[in-house]
């Protein structure tokens, strides 16, 4: 009895550790150890790569709850890999006809494809005849990227239907961030993957339905959250690397391995596999970090480490907690680089250059870049189809907080010989370059780009006017904004207006109406609409008053006034402010005097044209509007001041710089002969 | 060391050309200012009387100087073209100096009215000399690069790295840049040959030296070498030299002034002093 005792205690122990082991340190984390997200779209995928043939086999188990109110009777699939089937698609029509700049020299080398070879409900309903191509944006009926199935009985509220759905997709040579090269594997967008089914309550839904777009040229992606378990298997050599947590791997009998995946609370999964990956493993506060780089830039992880920690402690600090357990950073080698720039739920691929100088912060910028995506695409979880600002745009407004904070404002893009320049910097420069800034206003579909400027417009212009309006309520209520939006919405799907009405939730709080009732006029402007905006200093005048002299009648007396001495000089001082653009903005203004005297004050800057008059015995020496830098989408900075002492220091010193370099030059060729 | 005294001979014979020096360093400048005046005026008129542009005083700052070449780069644009047509004239110039250049040298003189007439009693043997070498460099070129971008073709599926095409590259350059100097070499002991056996005919003269840049290989490129790793000596010490000074005031763009203008100066002083070298070095080794 003792002895049993003694047994049974003993594999009481071993299996409570056990317990404790696997949940401590096995299963995947969240901080919370909670349900994040509504998990309505979940799938367990048996998945086998052929390296050789570039395909994979594989079958899914679909489990989707409808949270809608609605009795919901066809599903809506995307098989974004058809966008590589042929020419013809909407993805390469568009790259094709300069749709999308990014994707306009589009080869297509090796093509790619999904087929779905069975789909039945669990109840062995085979659904396989009701699948049927639609095109909901374009009417392009050589497009296949998605599918409508009827359902025989309706999904009613708050039910689930499971479906069994067997597929094959070919992946394509490596185009616009998924495929493969040689014996490098980015598997992404490769399994049927539901839509969004949008009902009141989630982003700007009236009325129950799917939101499923087909794959554009310029769009990334949309869906719903749930939790993935997926078993890769692939032969032995090779190294694998996914969104979520690795549970288990184990080998068979044919030299291959299977690894099973868990991921939850997540919208998409993807992964990876090559031999050659160099295997990088650490650790910030819980959260495992991953990095698998290529041999040739090994020496390059501890930048990436670097930037991925500095990330996670920045956005954990300004916008909300880390959820996953870990973060998975993919290299691509040289010839897959267009695998690179791309993110997944704490998954993503960077970009990266042998012995690339450090000055050069590319590989920083993208790791901070694609690191911050799991915050807007993945947790936040926009609408990229329809609102790519929502996820591209504030996530560069925090790639750029994130790089001027780890490596400063002025040299954390490029920083070397001397040239030096910050991401923020280089952010605005896109956008104030642009030829016309009036191209397209940010509220639109990532396919109705047509004439252009998806990517400055959709990045930099966002980025850019963000921070203008930082610098208009300051980085404090900035700071608290940012972090409701992320705490609301967080798992939710947020819409602009979701966004706009945390900002002037904040704002009449925390600010008291200083610009307004509320800061849809901000919005009105930069967001829906296309204002630019230019102030301009036009003129400064110091006109002498002239002082009383001669004789004058005052009640039968006749006073002379004989003096004018300097000291009681009076000038009436003037300047004009003129508003050259369409845009309508709150202007500080500095005004410098000659008796060393300030003074600073704002304007409505409402005007087409205003003049400020000063009188006094001092006069106006410069004007500088904006002297703080706060609004960044002026697009001329040397218009906003004015001094009536032409500025000659700065003029010699590129003179001479440039005489020299004039002098060097023909000094170099004349060497030659 | 022969080569040693040459390279010393070299210097010490500039400095009994002062006259040529001081001439060729003002020609420089008014070449130089002839686009060097539009500029100043352009950045003047632009953006005088903004504050803006005193953020580059004190550093380069990207924003400013990136909205500035935004907004006004069109009219500075045109300048550059400016500058590089004024250095092909002020090429054909130095060819046409180097006549005189060689001569002084080789007659030990200081006359300038010398200087002129030598300049252009050889220009036209000169000349065509610069025509072969010009095109000497253009096949040159060809050769180089283009089977360098047949061996990228040819590596590129089976190489994985961008490791592999660095090393091509690099090693195609440094090749280039070898050939080059050959060339500039030849180019200059042709010059001397020209003169010294008041040959007419260039090309042959050009072969000639060829041979006999071979044949004394180590002597001639070992001064060539010399003078290259003073000329980037001078340009370490001159970038020293600004950035321990800076251009924030005043007063410390008119010292950098005159160091840039001083090592101008010193860049002519050190292609007379190639020449003096060259020649003594001929002299020295037959």
């Amino acid at each position: 009895m003792k002895i049993i005792f003694k047994g049974t205690f003993k594999i009481f122990f071993t299996f409570l550790f056990s317990i404790i082991l696997y949940t401590n340190f096995i299963l995947p984390q969240n901080p919370s150890n909670k349900q994040l997200s509504p998990r309505n779209a979940n799938y367990d995928i048996d998945v086998k790569l052929d390296p050789k043939t570039k395909t994979l086999k594989g079958n899914e188990f679909l489990t989707w709850t409808n949270l809608s109110k609605d009795n919901v009777s066809e599903l809506q699939f995307h098989l974004y890999l058809n966008a590589f089937k042929n020419s013809k698609s909407t993805f390469l029509t568009e790259a094709r006809t300069g749709v999308s700049k990014r994707n306009q020299n589009l080869n297509v080398d090796d093509w790619g494809w999904i087929d779905i070879s069975s789909m039945k409900t669990i109840d062995g309903n085979d659904l396989i005849d009701r699948i049927k191509f639609i095109h909901p944006d374009d009417e392009n009926i050589d497009d296949q990227t998605v599918i409508s199935v009827k359902l025989d009985e309706p999904v009613k509220p708050g039910k689930s239907i499971q479906l069994k759905i067997d597929f094959t997709s070919k992946l394509p040579k490596v185009i616009a961030r998924t495929g493969y090269m040689d014996d490098f594997f980015l598997v992404a967008q490769w399994f049927p993957k539901l839509g969004v089914y949008e009902f009141p309550g989630i982003r700007n839904a009236t009325k129950g339905g799917w939101n499923c777009h087909q794959f554009h040229a310029n769009s990334e992606f949309y869906s719903d959250f749930g939790v993935y378990n997926v078993n890769i298997t692939i032969p032995n050599n090779f190294i694998v690397g996914a969104v979520g947590t690795l549970l288990n791997k184990k080998e068979n009998k044919d030299s291959t391995s299977t690894y099973v995946y868990k991921a939850e609370d997540v919208v998409d999964f993807a992964w990876t596999a090559s031999p050659h990956f160099k295997v990088f493993d650490g650790k910030w506060n819980n959260v495992s970090l991953r990095i698998l780089m290529q041999p040739e830039h090994a020496n390059l992880t501890m930048r990436v480490l670097k930037s991925l920690k500095g990330s996670l402690k920045y956005f954990t600090e300004n916008l909300g907690d880390y959820p996953y357990p870990n973060v998975t950073v993919v290299d691509p080698p040289l010839k897959g680089m267009a695998a690179g720039g791309m993110e997944y739920p704490g998954f993503f691929t960077i970009v990266s250059l042998w012995n690339l100088p450090e000055g050069l912060k590319l590989l920083e910028n993208v790791t901070v870049h694609e690191f911050g995506h799991t915050y807007f695409m993945g947790i936040l979880a926009s609408n990229e189809f329809e609102d790519p600002w929502l996820d591209e745009g504030f996530n560069s407004y925090f790639e750029a907080r994130t790089m001027d904070y780890l490596y400063g404002d002025k040299t954390s893009y490029v920083d070397i010989f001397g040239y030096h320049y910050g991401t923020r910097e280089n952010q605005r420069l896109s956008y104030i370059s642009l030829n016309n800034p009036k191209i397209a206003n940010n509220y639109r579909a990532s396919w109705e780009f047509t004439d252009g400027g998806y990517g400055v417009i959709t990045y930099s212009k966002t980025a850019t006017w963000m921070a203008t309006l930082e610098g208009l309520i300051g980085l404090d209520v900035m700071n608290e904004i940012m972090e409701t939006y992320y705490d609301r919405w967080k798992f939710k799907h947020p819409s602009a207006q979701n966004f706009i009405n945390v900002v002037n939730e904040i704002y009449n709080k925390k600010l008291d109406k200083i610009f307004g009732d509320n800061l849809n006029w901000f919005f009105e402007q930069f967001l829906y609409g296309t204002a630019v905006c230019d102030y301009k200093v036009a003129n400064i005048k110091n006109n002498e008053i002239d002082q009383p002299s001669g004789l004058y009648d005052s009640v039968n007396v006749k006073k002379l006034y004989r003096y004018k001495s300097n000291k009681e000089k009076k000038y009436l001082s003037s300047f004009l402010v003129s508003r050259m653009g369409d845009a309508i903005m709150p202007t500080e203004i500095a005004v410098h005097f000659s008796n060393n005297t300030d003074t600073l004050f704002i304007w409505n800057g409402k005007e087409l044209n205003k003049s400020f008059t000063f009188e006094g015995q001092k006069q106006i020496e410069w004007v500088k509007l904006d002297p703080n830098d706060k609004n960044l989408m002026d697009i001329n900075i040397f218009n906003n001041s004015l001094t009536t002492d032409k500025e000659t220091a700065v003029n010699n010193k590129y003179f001479t710089k440039f005489l020299y370099l004039v002098e060097n030059l023909m000094l170099s060729i004349s060497m030659l002969f | 060391m022969k080569l040693i005294k040459s390279y010393f001979n070299g210097i010490s014979s500039t400095l009994k050309k002062l006259k040529i020096l001081s001439m060729l360093y003002v020609l420089t400048l008014i070449f130089a200012l002839a686009v060097a005046i539009p500029f100043k005026d352009t950045i003047s008129t632009n953006i005088g009387s903004s504050l803006a542009a005193i953020k580059l005083l004190k550093d380069f700052d990207y924003t400013t100087y990136s909205n500035f070449m935004h907004l006004f780069g069109d009219t500075i644009k045109p300048l550059y073209r400016t500058a590089f047509l004024l250095g092909i004239i002020y090429m054909l110039f130095f060819v046409f100096f180097s006549g005189g250049i060689l001569s002084s040298i080789k007659n030990n003189t200081n006359s300038l009215s010398q200087f002129w007439a030598d300049s252009w009693t050889y220009f036209p043997r000169f000349f065509r000399l610069f025509l072969y070498s010009f095109l000497v460099m253009v096949i040159i070129t060809i050769l180089v690069f283009f089977p360098i971008a047949g061996i990228i073709a040819a590596v590129s599926n089976s190489t994985k790295s961008e490791e592999t095409y660095f090393y091509i590259i690099s090693s195609g350059i440094i090749i280039y840049l070898f050939l080059i100097s050959i060339i500039v070499l030849v180019s200059d002991y042709s010059k001397i040959m020209l003169i010294s056996d008041n040959a007419f005919r260039p090309f042959r003269t050009m072969l000639r030296s060829v041979s006999y840049i071979f044949k004394h290989f180590f002597s001639i490129y070992g001064m060539n070498l010399l003078f290259i790793i003073t000329g980037l000596a001078l340009f370490v010490l001159y970038f020293i030299i600004t950035d321990k000074v800076g251009m924030v005031s005043g007063f410390t763009i008119f010292i950098i002034f005159l160091i840039q203008q001083l090592f101008i100066t010193c860049r002519l002083f050190l292609k007379i002093s190639i020449y003096g070298g060259e020649v003594d070095l001929v002299k020295k080794i037959g």
